[in-house]
Formats: C-alpha cells, structure tokens, sequence
C-alpha cells in the first residue's frame, strides 16, 4: 500500500485553512435547481452539521463532499484537490481518508458484521489479519456491536445495521467522517450513544466531521458549527451559538418548529401557484 | 515514524517517533513481536514520549504485543504516554489493559 498523495498529513494540516472548500456549487436536475451557488469552508478537526428541511439540498451537498457525484458547476476542494475534476487516482486517495456512514447503511448482505467492517482495512492497507481482526473487534465494541461480529445484516434490526455502518466508516480512523442522517431511525438511546461517539472520535482522532442531520437535539450536541441550507442555497453559517440566537425567520421556524403556513408559507405558496399560472 | 531500539541484556526499549498509523503500525508491530520471539527479550518498554497520534492499528499493534507479552509470560510496559495516545486508549477501553509508567526509571 502506499500512502495517499495528498498535502500534509492530518497532524500537520494547518488548521486555519480549510481542509474542505466548497465553491459556487450549482447542482440542476432538468429544470429543478438543488443547489444554487453554495460556498463553504469546513476547517480540519470541526464538526460541521448541516440542517434544512426535507428537499433543502443537504444531502445532495454530501454527495458533492464524498465525490460520489459531480456537480452542474463550481468545486469542492478537498486537501486543496479539486474532486469535481480529479483523475481517478486523487479521488482514490482522498477516499482514503474519508469515512462514509450512509443513511441506508450499505452494507453487504452476503458478509458477517466482521467482514463489513474488515473489508476497508483489507483492500486498502498491509495490515497483518491479526491486526485487522482486533481493530474490527474494536470498532464494532464502540458502537455496541462487540457481540455481534459474525451476524449477518439480515439479521440485525435497522439500528444495529446503521450503527454496524458507522463501525465500517471509522474503520480506518479517517480523517474526514461523513455522515448521513446517523441518528434517522434509531431509539433515542442508541441516538444519544451515536451523538457520544462521535464527541469522542473527534476528540481522540482529531477528525473533521460532516454531519446531515434534522435531529436538533443532536445537532445542537455534537456541532462547533452549522449550515442551514434552504432550497439549495445557504441561509447561515455560524457557531450553535450563533444559529440558536439567529432572528432568521427560516432559521426560526426550523428551530422552533413552526408549521409552514404559520410562518408565512403563504408567501411560499402564492409564488407556486403565480408561477403555474405564468407558465400555462 | 522513526524507531530506535536499545536493549540492555534482556530488557529492550523501543523509542518511537512520529505518528502511529496505517501506514507505520505495521513496523511497530513486527520490531515488537521480533523482540519477543527472535531476541527472546524479557521486558520491551515501548518510549511513546514522542508519538503525538496513535491511531487504531496503532493501538492493535500494541495489543498484539501485550498478547504476545502474556503468551511467553513476559513483561510489555508503555511510558511517555501523551495526552492524544492516552485518550485513544481510553477511548478503546485499553487504558487500564496495558501497564503504563511515566518514565523508563520508573519500570523496575
């Protein structure tokens, strides 16, 4: 294996420039835009959380982070490489040193929980099986999983599935951990341990954390900072200190939890039906 | 990661230098298990004084140590640890498994 070819190593990153730049990010589907000219730095060892409603563009902002898709226009820099237009090679080396946790798990359903977390370490290290096999039995006994290493994903509930995937995604202690909605359907216990592993991952491995999250409550826990995205265009970034005292009336309504209409959705509304009308 | 070793009859001490990851534990681990079975080596204190980051193969590659430590009936001491190593253990449930002294002086 040889190491990745990317400036710094994550103890020598500075921390005053952004390990993740994102810059003027256009994403369109035919005529619908999702993301609309969205610029944000995310400095190494912060844990970024970026909230919206549903259809704000958050997860399609995380999937411009990971690479798995290119964007209409504009870039995302990660470590100063642009990954809308690396060659394969760099974007093999920047998912080195990516976690990805996925909102749907993904993780393979012929393969015990070991061999899930395993596979990463085995195609992209040197590491002795002996090793791998204790560091597997490490990362599953972090997220509650220490007994369960040769079940199979069939035969977990949808939490344990999730929380075997977040033990896949830290397997490699990666530098930048990407979540997807960690906490969606799991009990509010398994939640709060989910939100506590994260706090300690970032502090024992220094890791840059990006997490996509409506859950206020664990938001509010794990972030330094936040993002609140709405219909594909950012409203604020800023520290939890500074969204929870925001006068935004967006922001206020997401975080209060004010119904639509009771917050001016008419607005919203009347926009649609006026746009219907010009268009038929 | 740099390694230096200095043995003293059956007793050695591995200096480490550098951070301890994928790419770097690999060695660790085989100078430290080489000690063990080739050098026949009673007591390894590993000097982490100068490590700053562990990360998880890291801290694999001194388990196996420690194991095979307890397999020979030997002794495996850590020392020098700084506070990010430390709360990678901790954070791993291993703090309290390793024996850990501040100083080489300190190991008798």
């Amino acid at each position: 294996m040889s190491e990745p070819k990317l400036p710094s190593s994550r103890a020598h990153w500075a921390s005053d420039a952004p390990i993740i730049s994102v810059r003027d990010l256009v994403v369109r589907y035919g005529a619908k835009t999702v993301l609309d000219g969205v610029n944000l730095d995310i400095f190494s060892g912060e844990t970024m959380v970026i909230m919206g409603g549903s259809g704000s563009g958050k997860s399609t902002l995380l999937r411009r982070i990971m690479g798995i898709d290119r964007p209409t226009s504009g870039h995302v820099f990660i470590k100063n490489v642009d990954i809308t237009c690396a060659t394969e090679e760099e974007v093999n080396d920047i998912r080195r040193i990516m976690g990805i946790s996925f909102q749907s798990a993904a993780l393979f359903n012929s393969m015990t929980l070991a061999d899930n977390v395993a596979l990463p370490l085995r195609e992209h290290t040197n590491l002795a099986e002996s090793t791998i096999r204790l560091m597997t039995r490490m990362k599953l006994s972090q997220v509650g999983l220490g007994d369960a290493e040769n079940l199979y994903p069939a035969q977990l509930s949808g939490g344990m599935r999730k929380r075997a995937s977040v033990a896949r995604a830290i397997a490699m202690d990666p530098e930048i951990l990407l979540f997807d909605e960690p906490s969606a359907g799991l009990d509010p216990i398994i939640a709060a341990e989910i939100d506590s592993l994260i706090l300690k991952l970032k502090s024992a491995f220094k890791m840059t954390i990006v997490v996509v999250t409506h859950e206020l409550a664990s938001a509010f826990l794990i972030a330094d900072r936040m993002c609140m995205l709405r219909h594909g265009k950012i409203l604020a970034v800023g520290t939890t200190e500074e969204i929870r005292q925001s006068t935004h009336p967006r922001i206020r309504q997401f975080l209060d939890r004010v119904p639509d209409q009771a917050a001016g959705g008419q607005d919203d509304y009347l926009q649609t039906l006026i746009k219907i009308q010009d268009s038929s | 990661m740099d390694l230096n070793i200095k043995r003293i009859g059956t007793r050695s001490v591995v200096y480490v230098e550098g951070d301890i990851d994928l790419y770097s534990s690999p060695e660790l681990r085989e100078t430290v298990l080489d000690l063990f079975r080739k050098r026949q080596q009673e007591q390894i204190i590993v000097n982490l004084a100068e490590v700053f980051y562990i990360d998880s193969s890291g801290i694999a590659s001194l388990v196996e140590g420690l194991q095979e430590a307890r397999k020979q009936n030997r002794r495996f001491v850590l020392v020098g640890l700084r506070e990010g190593p430390r709360h990678v253990l901790e954070l791993t449930r291993l703090l309290n498994v390793f024996e850990i002294a501040e100083t080489e002086e300190a190991v008798t």
